[in-house]
């Protein structure tokens, strides 16, 4: 089950990358939020001691606030700026589908040789849900980081930010119950704070430039 | 109740207060109580030293010493952002959000300055980006959006990667023992875990705090913000959150200085102080603007901070005393800047001159101000460059030691080329002053200029002794 929804969290961002459709990213970062929800319910009811108010507070950050509250606002930045669209110059789907296909070799390579090198694990026991675990969150993160660097409208970077962070608290989960609930606070309030400024920045952005093209900020040089 | 508690609250209500404030004497005058609360809160960090407070905090040296720092600046910060508003008469609402803001960041700093959770150390700087983000856009025209704006996003994006560093750190302790990522904690059972999962981390914390310490590799935005933000905040940035983001590379750095990686961990560093030193070099050379001169000169003096953090030995003690002493030299020239830019209302350094005979009062201070950044003695800085070199020749690095000794050469070059263009060169005829600047608000950069001074000339034992202890526990 488990392997599953990650599995599916994985088939989003190929969704994230192949798209150009800013409605699809929010939809896309919507079922992300969902999945987080459900993959952090099987963790937590894995544990020993289920802690409930860590229980509540997980559901809340990701159904909520990843679930609801994100893609909505994107959704509401992007009839307000009237963006629907953004696609990579020049780039066909084979090279989207291409890229995340290396994102996804890579970031497997990586957490096999990381939890390969310390236990000498074999696929097939415990530590393999660690691997798949690893390797989704930072697929999610190298392709965030390559939304950030390839797309050129500031709404899709912050699209990229949102995956980047999804990935991130994919990586928490693999940490189990270190994080405390004092710390997940702060940084989930950071966190909603920086997508709200950030959305506000991408309002003023199209109100003082008339465009939310990255290109068109060039103002600041030596 | 936990006096960390009763500050956070104090500082809340009071820059809550500040950002309801229907006018500017009220917002201002409410600064009263945040340096109160501030100077109370150092007082209580420096009787506590080596004390955990609330299960996430710890308060040692560094900490409270930087904490001093940023105290220090926020009073003349504070003097100079009223001095601001009175020459630009901004609206109420800017002034307000601007003043409570600043106490918030004030705040984020102090709190991630005694965070033995990297956790929350990582959610205490996400909360200085935020503030940033505001305060640089403080003037609300388009080349401030531009910098608030890549500021803030490339700063989420660095941190995001810092957190991934300590994620990682995290995942390491808990292949083990399910290690809590306190720095306390991990600093006793870190020779336990694995080496290839430390390196990682700490990569991943380097890069993505060097948003913070503009440093090399993501230092771009940062001087962008510098430049763009107004002078005081700009001090700020150069005196507060530069030295905050080095305490939170020093974090890493405390835990892994006890395991094998020390060595590779020490290369790391030095190539990115090495780099950041060559980078400021670079652009020193060809930059127009007088604050992002300024900037670039911080990114030098970062720089040869981790180049002394990497030499080892006397080296740790010379980046923590280089690093407060700049902050002071650096918020001096930050307010003096912002005097220069009303005398001439410009930013480029081409289109100054003779400031010495328009305003010798504030000539003097750039003057003394402009030396000691090249740390000429009797700067204070010249001292710690000089334990820097020592350090860095007695460990054997004499390539990079002549290396840096020559880009230091050349920035030397540069900052002078700059200062005589300022003070003594012809004005341009179409040029004029555009306002005559009264000598008492150069008041509060005599006195830190005076400051560095006698710490240059009389190193004073106690700082030099709280310094000490601050770096007692590495090996040597």
């Amino acid at each position: 089950m488990m392997n599953i929804l990650v599995l599916l969290f994985c088939i989003t961002l190929i969704s994230l990358l192949t798209s150009g459709r800013l409605r699809t990213y929010s939809n896309a970062l919507a079922l992300q939020g969902i999945l987080l929800c459900a993959i952090s319910f099987k963790e937590l009811q894995e544990l020993k001691e289920l802690n409930y108010l860590n229980l509540v507070f997980i559901m809340l950050e990701t159904l909520l606030f990843k679930g609801i509250i994100v893609p909505f606002f994107l959704n509401y930045l992007i009839k307000k700026n009237n963006i629907h669209y953004e696609r990579e110059p020049n780039e066909t789907n084979f090279y989207a589908l291409f890229k995340i296909a290396i994102i996804f070799i890579f970031s497997f390579i990586i957490g096999y040789k990381l939890h390969h090198h310390d236990f000498n694990i074999s696929i097939g026991t415990n530590d393999t849900s660690k691997i798949i675990f690893f390797t989704a969150s930072l697929s999610a993160i190298f392709t965030g980081l390559l939304i950030v660097i390839r797309r050129t409208k500031i709404i899709t970077h912050i699209v990229g930010y949102l995956v980047i962070e999804n990935g991130l608290f994919l990586l928490t989960l693999a940490l189990g119950d270190e994080m405390p609930i004092v710390v997940n606070l702060a940084i989930l309030f950071d966190i909603i704070s920086t997508t709200l400024l950030l959305g506000v920045f991408v309002n003023r952005v199209q109100m003082t430039f008339k465009d939310t093209e990255i290109g068109k900020l060039t103002e600041l040089r030596d | 109740m936990e006096p960390i508690i009763i500050y956070l609250l104090i500082t809340l209500f009071v820059s809550a207060a500040m950002f309801f404030a229907r006018n500017k004497w009220l917002s201002f005058s409410l600064f009263i109580p945040a340096v109160i609360s501030q100077f109370w809160f150092l007082y209580w960090t420096y009787t506590h030293r080596g004390g955990k407070f609330l299960t996430y905090f710890r308060v040692d040296s560094i900490g409270v010493l930087f904490i001093g720092v940023i105290s220090i600046l926020f009073v003349f910060s504070i003097i100079h952002t009223y001095l601001y508003d009175q020459d630009r008469k901004s609206p109420i609402r800017q002034v307000t959000i601007q003043n409570a803001v600043m106490v918030a960041f004030i705040t984020a700093m102090s709190c991630a300055l005694i965070s033995d959770h990297l956790g929350l150390l990582w959610a205490f700087l996400e909360a200085t980006t935020v503030c940033s983000a505001i305060l640089i856009y403080f003037d609300r025209t388009n080349i401030s959006l531009e910098a608030a704006w890549k500021y803030f996003f490339i700063c989420s994006i660095g941190l995001a990667l810092a957190y991934v560093g300590i994620l990682f750190l995290g995942i390491a302790g808990q292949e083990k023992e399910h290690l809590d990522i306190s720095v306390s904690l991990l600093r006793t059972k870190v020779h336990e875990l694995s080496p290839i999962w430390l390196k990682i981390s700490f990569l991943f914390a380097i890069v993505g705090f060097s948003v913070k310490m503009g440093a090399a590799p993501l230092f771009t935005v940062d001087i962008d913000a510098k430049d763009t933000a107004p002078s005081p905040i700009g001090a700020l940035f150069s005196g507060g959150l530069l030295n905050v983001g080095f305490v939170a590379v020093f974090r890493f750095y405390e835990i892994f200085a006890m395991t094998e990686i020390r060595d590779w961990m020490d290369k790391v560093i030095m190539i990115i102080g090495v780099s950041s030193v060559f980078f400021a070099t670079v652009y020193l050379l060809k930059v127009k603007n007088i604050k992002r001169l300024l900037a670039y000169s911080s990114l030098e003096h970062v720089g040869i901070a981790l180049i002394a953090l990497a030499s080892g030995g006397i080296g740790i003690m010379a980046a923590i005393l280089h690093l407060v002493i700049h902050s002071f030299v650096k918020a001096g020239l930050f307010y003096q800047i912002g005097q220069l830019y009303r005398t001439y209302q410009d930013k480029d350094i081409m289109l100054h001159g003779e400031y010495f005979k328009n305003y010798p009062a504030g000539a003097i201070v750039l003057m003394i101000g402009f030396l000691f950044m090249m740390s000429i003695p009797p700067s204070a800085l010249f001292l710690t460059e000089f334990y820097t070199f020592g350090a860095l020749f007695s460990s054997f690095h004499w390539i990079i030691g002549v290396l840096v000794l020559g880009l230091l050469t050349v920035i030397f070059y540069a900052l002078t080329k700059a200062l005589i263009q300022i003070l003594f060169a012809q004005m341009l005829p179409m040029q004029e002053v555009q306002q005559r600047i009264n000598p008492w608000e150069s008041v509060s950069q005599y006195i830190i200029m005076a400051a560095v001074l006698y710490m240059g000339i009389f190193p004073n034992q106690t700082l030099i002794n709280f310094v000490a202890e601050a770096v007692s526990h590495l090996p040597k």
